[in-house]
Protein backbone atom coordinates (compact mmCIF):
# COMPACT_ATOMS: atom_id res chain seq x y z
CA UNK A 1 0.00 0.00 0.00
CA UNK A 2 1.44 3.35 -1.05
CA UNK A 3 1.58 6.32 1.31
CA UNK A 4 -1.14 8.85 0.38
CA UNK A 5 1.23 11.57 -0.84
CA UNK A 6 2.67 9.07 -3.32
CA UNK A 7 -0.69 7.76 -4.49
CA UNK A 8 -1.78 11.34 -5.06
CA UNK A 9 1.30 11.96 -7.16
CA UNK A 10 0.81 8.93 -9.39
CA UNK A 11 -2.92 9.17 -9.63
CA UNK A 12 -3.28 12.52 -11.40
CA UNK A 13 -2.82 13.30 -15.07
CA UNK A 14 -3.61 17.02 -14.97
CA UNK A 15 -0.31 18.97 -14.80
CA UNK A 16 -1.68 21.57 -12.38
CA UNK A 17 -3.00 18.91 -10.00
CA UNK A 18 0.28 17.07 -10.31
CA UNK A 19 2.20 20.22 -9.33
CA UNK A 20 0.03 20.50 -6.24
CA UNK A 21 0.66 16.84 -5.39
CA UNK A 22 4.39 17.30 -5.90
CA UNK A 23 4.45 20.37 -3.62
CA UNK A 24 2.67 18.32 -1.00
CA UNK A 25 5.18 15.52 -1.40
CA UNK A 26 8.08 17.98 -1.00
CA UNK A 27 6.48 19.54 2.09
CA UNK A 28 6.01 16.11 3.63
CA UNK A 29 9.50 14.83 2.94
CA UNK A 30 11.74 17.92 2.94
CA UNK A 31 13.08 17.15 6.41
CA UNK A 32 13.98 13.62 5.35
CA UNK A 33 15.75 14.69 2.14
CA UNK A 34 17.67 17.39 4.02
CA UNK A 35 18.66 14.85 6.64
CA UNK A 36 20.01 12.56 3.89
CA UNK A 37 21.86 15.44 2.21
CA UNK A 38 23.45 16.53 5.50
CA UNK A 39 24.48 12.98 6.27
CA UNK A 40 26.70 13.13 3.18
CA UNK A 41 28.01 16.69 3.61
CA UNK A 42 27.46 18.88 6.65
CA UNK A 43 28.41 22.03 4.74
CA UNK A 44 25.20 24.06 4.41
CA UNK A 45 25.63 25.06 0.75
CA UNK A 46 26.67 21.57 -0.31
CA UNK A 47 23.72 20.05 1.55
CA UNK A 48 21.27 22.48 -0.09
CA UNK A 49 22.75 21.68 -3.52
CA UNK A 50 22.32 17.98 -2.82
CA UNK A 51 18.77 18.56 -1.57
CA UNK A 52 17.83 20.31 -4.83
CA UNK A 53 19.55 17.57 -6.84
CA UNK A 54 17.65 14.81 -5.05
CA UNK A 55 14.28 16.50 -5.63
CA UNK A 56 15.13 17.03 -9.29
CA UNK A 57 16.08 13.37 -9.69
CA UNK A 58 12.97 12.14 -7.90
CA UNK A 59 10.78 14.22 -10.18
CA UNK A 60 12.60 13.16 -13.34
CA UNK A 61 11.10 10.83 -15.98
CA UNK A 62 7.63 10.98 -14.53
CA UNK A 63 8.81 10.08 -10.99
CA UNK A 64 10.58 6.94 -12.24
CA UNK A 65 12.52 6.47 -8.98
CA UNK A 66 9.50 6.97 -6.78
CA UNK A 67 7.58 4.47 -8.88
CA UNK A 68 10.32 1.94 -8.10
CA UNK A 69 9.13 1.98 -4.48
CA UNK A 70 5.66 0.93 -5.61
CA UNK A 71 7.26 -2.16 -7.15
CA UNK A 72 9.23 -3.06 -4.01
CA UNK A 73 7.56 -1.70 -0.88
CA UNK A 74 8.78 -4.24 1.67
CA UNK A 75 10.16 -1.52 3.93
CA UNK A 76 8.63 1.73 5.13
CA UNK A 77 8.57 4.51 2.53
CA UNK A 78 10.54 6.90 4.77
CA UNK A 79 13.31 4.31 5.25
CA UNK A 80 13.43 3.65 1.53
CA UNK A 81 13.52 7.36 0.73
CA UNK A 82 16.45 8.02 3.11
CA UNK A 83 18.43 5.30 1.34
CA UNK A 84 17.56 6.51 -2.16
CA UNK A 85 18.24 10.16 -1.26
CA UNK A 86 21.65 9.25 0.20
CA UNK A 87 22.57 7.31 -2.93
CA UNK A 88 21.52 10.21 -5.13
CA UNK A 89 23.60 12.60 -3.01
CA UNK A 90 26.61 10.31 -3.40
CA UNK A 91 25.98 10.21 -7.16
CA UNK A 92 26.03 13.98 -7.22
CA UNK A 93 29.32 14.09 -5.30
CA UNK A 94 30.84 11.56 -7.72
CA UNK A 95 29.62 13.45 -10.77
CA UNK A 96 31.07 16.64 -9.44
CA UNK A 97 34.32 15.49 -7.90
CA UNK A 98 34.98 12.10 -9.45
CA UNK A 99 34.89 8.66 -7.93
CA UNK A 100 37.43 7.59 -5.34
CA UNK A 101 39.66 4.96 -6.90
CA UNK A 102 40.61 3.39 -3.58
CA UNK A 103 40.02 3.97 0.08
CA UNK A 104 43.66 4.45 1.01
CA UNK A 105 44.61 7.66 2.73
CA UNK A 106 46.65 8.93 -0.20
CA UNK A 107 43.87 8.81 -2.76
CA UNK A 108 41.43 10.08 -0.14
CA UNK A 109 43.67 13.07 0.49
CA UNK A 110 44.08 13.62 -3.24
CA UNK A 111 40.33 13.48 -3.62
CA UNK A 112 39.80 15.93 -0.80
CA UNK A 113 42.43 18.23 -2.24
CA UNK A 114 40.76 18.14 -5.65
CA UNK A 115 37.48 18.82 -3.98
CA UNK A 116 38.85 21.81 -2.10
CA UNK A 117 40.28 23.22 -5.29
CA UNK A 118 37.04 22.73 -7.19
CA UNK A 119 35.04 24.36 -4.50
CA UNK A 120 37.38 27.36 -4.41
CA UNK A 121 37.19 27.40 -0.67
CA UNK A 122 37.65 30.92 0.52
CA UNK A 123 39.99 30.20 3.36
CA UNK A 124 43.61 29.33 2.75
CA UNK A 125 44.75 25.77 3.38
CA UNK A 126 46.41 25.83 6.78
CA UNK A 127 50.08 25.05 6.30
CA UNK A 128 50.21 23.56 9.78
CA UNK A 129 47.82 20.81 8.72
CA UNK A 130 50.14 19.58 6.00
CA UNK A 131 51.38 16.25 7.22
CA UNK A 132 54.37 16.03 9.50
CA UNK A 133 54.81 12.36 8.72
CA UNK A 134 58.51 12.83 8.06
CA UNK A 135 59.08 13.34 11.78
CA UNK A 136 57.75 9.94 12.72
CA UNK A 137 60.15 7.32 13.68
CA UNK A 138 60.43 4.78 10.85
CA UNK A 139 60.61 1.79 13.16
CA UNK A 140 57.53 2.87 15.08
CA UNK A 141 55.67 3.32 11.81
CA UNK A 142 56.66 -0.18 10.75
CA UNK A 143 55.41 -1.64 14.04
CA UNK A 144 52.15 0.24 13.78
CA UNK A 145 51.68 -1.15 10.28
CA UNK A 146 52.54 -4.64 11.48
CA UNK A 147 50.01 -4.38 14.27
CA UNK A 148 47.40 -3.03 11.85
CA UNK A 149 48.04 -5.94 9.48
CA UNK A 150 47.68 -8.48 12.28
CA UNK A 151 44.40 -6.91 13.33
CA UNK A 152 43.11 -6.74 9.75
CA UNK A 153 43.88 -10.45 9.29
CA UNK A 154 42.20 -11.36 12.56
CA UNK A 155 39.09 -9.41 11.54
CA UNK A 156 39.08 -10.92 8.05
CA UNK A 157 39.04 -14.40 9.59
CA UNK A 158 35.85 -13.69 11.52
CA UNK A 159 32.42 -14.80 10.33
CA UNK A 160 30.75 -11.94 8.38
CA UNK A 161 28.11 -11.40 11.07
CA UNK A 162 30.81 -11.07 13.74
CA UNK A 163 32.89 -8.77 11.55
CA UNK A 164 29.82 -6.60 11.05
CA UNK A 165 29.36 -6.39 14.81
CA UNK A 166 32.97 -5.26 15.33
CA UNK A 167 32.76 -2.71 12.52
CA UNK A 168 29.52 -1.22 13.79
CA UNK A 169 30.98 -0.88 17.27
CA UNK A 170 34.56 0.22 16.62
CA UNK A 171 34.72 1.58 13.08
CA UNK A 172 31.34 3.29 12.98
CA UNK A 173 31.29 4.11 16.70
CA UNK A 174 27.68 3.01 17.27
CA UNK A 175 26.31 2.54 20.76
CA UNK A 176 25.30 -0.97 21.77
CA UNK A 177 21.55 -0.12 21.80
CA UNK A 178 21.90 1.25 18.26
CA UNK A 179 23.62 -1.96 17.14
CA UNK A 180 20.88 -3.99 18.79
CA UNK A 181 18.32 -2.06 16.75
CA UNK A 182 20.17 -2.63 13.48
CA UNK A 183 20.78 -6.33 14.10
CA UNK A 184 17.33 -6.79 15.61
CA UNK A 185 18.78 -8.31 18.78
CA UNK A 186 16.17 -8.76 21.51
CA UNK A 187 18.12 -6.60 23.99
CA UNK A 188 21.39 -4.63 24.07
CA UNK A 189 22.62 -7.15 26.61
CA UNK A 190 22.72 -9.76 23.85
CA UNK A 191 25.02 -7.51 21.85
CA UNK A 192 27.36 -7.13 24.84
CA UNK A 193 27.57 -10.88 25.12
CA UNK A 194 28.24 -11.35 21.42
CA UNK A 195 30.85 -8.57 21.47
CA UNK A 196 32.67 -10.20 24.36
CA UNK A 197 32.73 -13.51 22.54
CA UNK A 198 33.97 -11.97 19.29
CA UNK A 199 36.61 -9.85 21.05
CA UNK A 200 37.87 -12.96 22.79
CA UNK A 201 38.16 -14.60 19.37
CA UNK A 202 40.12 -11.64 17.97
CA UNK A 203 42.32 -11.55 21.08
CA UNK A 204 43.15 -15.23 20.65
CA UNK A 205 43.93 -14.75 16.95
CA UNK A 206 46.28 -11.86 17.78
CA UNK A 207 47.95 -13.86 20.54
CA UNK A 208 48.64 -16.64 18.06
CA UNK A 209 50.47 -14.05 15.96
CA UNK A 210 52.47 -12.96 18.97
CA UNK A 211 50.52 -9.76 19.63
CA UNK A 212 49.74 -9.43 23.34
CA UNK A 213 49.94 -5.70 23.78
CA UNK A 214 48.03 -2.89 22.02
CA UNK A 215 51.15 -0.67 22.18
CA UNK A 216 53.16 -0.88 18.95
CA UNK B 1 28.85 5.95 -11.64
CA UNK B 2 25.12 6.34 -11.87
CA UNK B 3 22.48 5.48 -9.30
CA UNK B 4 21.48 2.51 -11.47
CA UNK B 5 25.02 1.11 -11.38
CA UNK B 6 25.18 1.65 -7.64
CA UNK B 7 22.02 -0.31 -7.20
CA UNK B 8 23.35 -3.20 -9.30
CA UNK B 9 26.49 -3.55 -7.20
CA UNK B 10 24.82 -3.14 -3.82
CA UNK B 11 21.50 -4.41 -2.47
CA UNK B 12 18.61 -2.32 -3.75
CA UNK B 13 17.17 0.45 -1.58
CA UNK B 14 14.05 -1.70 -1.22
CA UNK B 15 16.00 -4.61 0.22
CA UNK B 16 18.02 -2.40 2.58
CA UNK B 17 14.83 -0.63 3.71
CA UNK B 18 13.28 -4.02 4.49
CA UNK B 19 16.45 -4.94 6.40
CA UNK B 20 16.28 -1.74 8.46
CA UNK B 21 12.55 -2.14 9.14
CA UNK B 22 12.91 -5.81 10.06
CA UNK B 23 10.61 -7.08 7.33
CA UNK B 24 13.27 -9.00 5.42
CA UNK B 25 13.07 -12.81 5.72
CA UNK B 26 15.73 -14.35 7.96
CA UNK B 27 17.69 -15.98 5.14
CA UNK B 28 17.93 -12.71 3.23
CA UNK B 29 18.93 -10.88 6.42
CA UNK B 30 21.98 -13.11 6.75
CA UNK B 31 23.05 -12.30 3.18
CA UNK B 32 22.66 -8.57 3.82
CA UNK B 33 24.61 -8.77 7.09
CA UNK B 34 27.36 -10.50 5.15
CA UNK B 35 27.39 -7.70 2.59
CA UNK B 36 27.32 -4.99 5.26
CA UNK B 37 30.32 -6.51 7.01
CA UNK B 38 32.50 -5.53 4.06
CA UNK B 39 30.65 -2.63 2.49
CA UNK B 40 31.23 0.71 4.23
CA UNK B 41 28.86 2.50 1.84
CA UNK B 42 25.83 0.32 2.54
CA UNK B 43 26.63 0.24 6.26
CA UNK B 44 26.62 4.03 6.32
CA UNK B 45 23.28 3.97 4.46
CA UNK B 46 21.77 1.58 6.99
CA UNK B 47 23.07 3.60 9.96
CA UNK B 48 21.63 6.77 8.47
CA UNK B 49 18.24 5.16 7.89
CA UNK B 50 18.14 3.72 11.41
CA UNK B 51 19.10 7.06 12.92
CA UNK B 52 16.46 8.88 10.90
CA UNK B 53 13.85 6.51 12.25
CA UNK B 54 15.14 7.30 15.77
CA UNK B 55 16.05 10.99 15.52
CA UNK B 56 16.71 11.39 19.24
CA UNK B 57 19.58 8.98 19.23
CA UNK B 58 22.79 10.95 19.75
CA UNK B 59 24.65 11.39 16.51
CA UNK B 60 28.15 10.13 17.03
CA UNK B 61 31.22 11.22 15.13
CA UNK B 62 32.71 9.01 12.49
CA UNK B 63 36.10 7.55 13.24
CA UNK B 64 38.99 7.08 10.90
CA UNK B 65 39.99 3.46 10.18
CA UNK B 66 43.20 3.97 12.21
CA UNK B 67 41.16 5.17 15.16
CA UNK B 68 38.87 2.18 14.73
CA UNK B 69 41.83 -0.18 14.85
CA UNK B 70 43.09 1.58 17.98
CA UNK B 71 39.67 1.27 19.58
CA UNK B 72 39.50 -2.46 18.90
CA UNK B 73 43.00 -2.93 20.32
CA UNK B 74 42.11 -0.88 23.36
CA UNK B 75 38.98 -2.96 23.95
CA UNK B 76 41.06 -6.10 23.62
CA UNK B 77 43.62 -4.73 26.07
CA UNK B 78 41.09 -3.59 28.63
CA UNK B 79 39.31 -6.87 28.47
CA UNK B 80 35.66 -7.57 28.36
CA UNK B 81 33.22 -5.14 26.87
CA UNK B 82 31.26 -4.24 29.96
CA UNK B 83 27.53 -3.83 29.97
CA UNK B 84 26.43 -0.74 31.88
CA UNK B 85 25.26 -1.18 35.46
CA UNK B 86 21.70 -0.89 34.23
CA UNK B 87 21.29 -3.52 31.56
CA UNK B 88 17.92 -2.28 30.49
CA UNK B 89 17.94 -0.22 27.27
CA UNK B 90 18.18 3.48 28.09
CA UNK B 91 15.00 5.36 27.49
CA UNK B 92 15.62 7.75 24.61
CA UNK B 93 12.05 8.69 23.87
CA UNK B 94 8.63 8.53 25.37
CA UNK B 95 6.81 5.26 24.71
CA UNK B 96 4.45 5.36 21.78
CA UNK B 97 0.91 6.04 22.86
CA UNK B 98 -1.38 3.55 21.24
CA UNK B 99 -4.87 2.33 21.85
CA UNK B 100 -3.99 -1.12 20.56
CA UNK B 101 -3.48 -3.68 23.27
CA UNK B 102 -0.15 -5.47 23.10
CA UNK B 103 -0.25 -9.23 22.61
CA UNK B 104 0.78 -11.42 25.52
CA UNK B 105 3.12 -14.33 24.95
CA UNK B 106 1.50 -17.19 26.87
CA UNK B 107 3.78 -20.16 26.24
CA UNK B 108 6.50 -21.33 26.34
CA UNK B 109 7.88 -19.72 29.48
CA UNK B 110 10.53 -21.25 31.73
CA UNK B 111 11.47 -24.86 31.09
CA UNK B 112 9.32 -26.68 28.52
CA UNK B 113 9.19 -30.01 26.73
CA UNK B 114 9.38 -30.69 23.03
CA UNK B 115 7.70 -30.06 20.67
CA UNK B 116 7.77 -26.38 21.48
CA UNK B 117 4.44 -24.73 20.80
CA UNK B 118 4.33 -20.92 20.85
CA UNK B 119 1.01 -19.49 22.01
CA UNK B 120 -0.09 -15.90 22.42
CA UNK B 121 -3.23 -13.86 22.96
CA UNK B 122 -5.35 -12.57 20.12
CA UNK B 123 -5.11 -8.87 19.28
CA UNK B 124 -8.18 -7.03 18.03
CA UNK B 125 -7.96 -6.06 14.34
CA UNK B 126 -4.66 -7.91 13.88
CA UNK B 127 -4.59 -9.66 10.53
CA UNK B 128 -1.19 -11.28 10.91
CA UNK B 129 1.28 -12.28 13.64
CA UNK B 130 5.04 -12.46 13.28
CA UNK B 131 6.95 -14.71 15.65
CA UNK B 132 10.71 -14.47 16.13
CA UNK B 133 12.85 -16.89 18.08
CA UNK B 134 16.31 -15.84 19.30
CA UNK B 135 19.17 -17.89 20.63
CA UNK B 136 21.11 -17.05 23.77
CA UNK B 137 23.40 -14.69 21.87
CA UNK B 138 20.45 -12.75 20.51
CA UNK B 139 20.64 -14.09 16.98
CA UNK B 140 17.28 -14.61 15.31
CA UNK B 141 17.13 -18.33 14.51
CA UNK B 142 13.55 -18.68 13.38
CA UNK B 143 10.88 -16.36 12.13
CA UNK B 144 7.45 -17.06 10.80
CA UNK B 145 4.26 -15.22 10.04
CA UNK B 146 0.80 -16.62 10.67
CA UNK B 147 -2.83 -15.63 11.04
CA UNK B 148 -3.28 -18.06 13.93
CA UNK B 149 -2.44 -17.41 17.60
CA UNK B 150 -0.11 -20.36 17.95
CA UNK B 151 2.58 -22.13 16.01
CA UNK B 152 5.09 -24.93 16.52
CA UNK B 153 8.84 -24.48 16.27
CA UNK B 154 9.72 -26.84 13.40
CA UNK B 155 12.02 -29.82 14.01
CA UNK B 156 14.55 -28.28 11.61
CA UNK B 157 15.28 -25.66 14.30
CA UNK B 158 17.50 -27.48 16.74
CA UNK B 159 16.96 -26.29 20.31
CA UNK B 160 19.73 -27.35 22.68
CA UNK B 161 18.51 -28.58 26.06
CA UNK B 162 19.28 -26.17 28.94
CA UNK B 163 20.27 -23.37 26.54
CA UNK B 164 18.32 -20.15 26.99
CA UNK B 165 16.09 -19.03 24.12
CA UNK B 166 13.96 -15.93 23.74
CA UNK B 167 10.87 -15.31 21.71
CA UNK B 168 8.52 -12.50 20.98
CA UNK B 169 5.63 -11.98 18.68
CA UNK B 170 4.32 -8.94 16.87
CA UNK B 171 0.77 -8.38 15.72
CA UNK B 172 0.16 -6.42 12.54
CA UNK B 173 -2.62 -3.98 13.25
CA UNK B 174 -2.38 -1.87 10.10
CA UNK B 175 -0.14 -1.00 7.22
CA UNK B 176 3.40 -1.09 8.62
CA UNK B 177 1.99 -1.00 12.14
CA UNK B 178 3.09 -3.69 14.51
CA UNK B 179 2.56 -4.08 18.21
CA UNK B 180 4.97 -6.40 20.01
CA UNK B 181 4.79 -8.64 23.03
CA UNK B 182 7.45 -8.67 25.71
CA UNK B 183 10.49 -10.83 25.16
CA UNK B 184 10.06 -14.18 26.90
CA UNK B 185 12.82 -16.57 27.90
CA UNK B 186 12.50 -20.34 27.88
CA UNK B 187 14.65 -23.44 27.70
CA UNK B 188 14.01 -27.02 26.66
CA UNK B 189 13.82 -29.71 29.31
CA UNK B 190 16.56 -32.28 28.62
CA UNK B 191 14.41 -35.03 30.16
CA UNK B 192 11.34 -34.13 28.12
CA UNK B 193 10.92 -35.58 24.69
Amino acid sequence: MLPPELSALFGVADPAARDVAWRRFVETHSRLVLYAARSIDRNHDAAMDAYAYVLEQLQRDDFRRLRAYAADDRGRFSTWLVLVARRLCLDQVRQRYGRRQSEDEQSHEAHETRRRLLDHVAEEVDVATIANEGDRDAEMRFRVEELGDALAQALAALAPADRLLIKLRFQDGLSVPEIARILKAPTPFHIYRRLNAVLAQVRAALARRGVEDPEP
Amino acid sequence: MSAEQTEREHPSAGVLAAFVDGTLPLAERAAIESHLADCDVCRADVISAVRFARPRVTVRRWYLPAAAAAAVLLALAIGRERAPMVTREPVTREPVITTTEAPVALAPRGVVSRPVRLVWTQVAFADSYRVTLFDDAGRAIYETQTRDTSTFVPDSIHLEPREGYFWKMEAQTGWNRWVASELIEFSVDPAGR
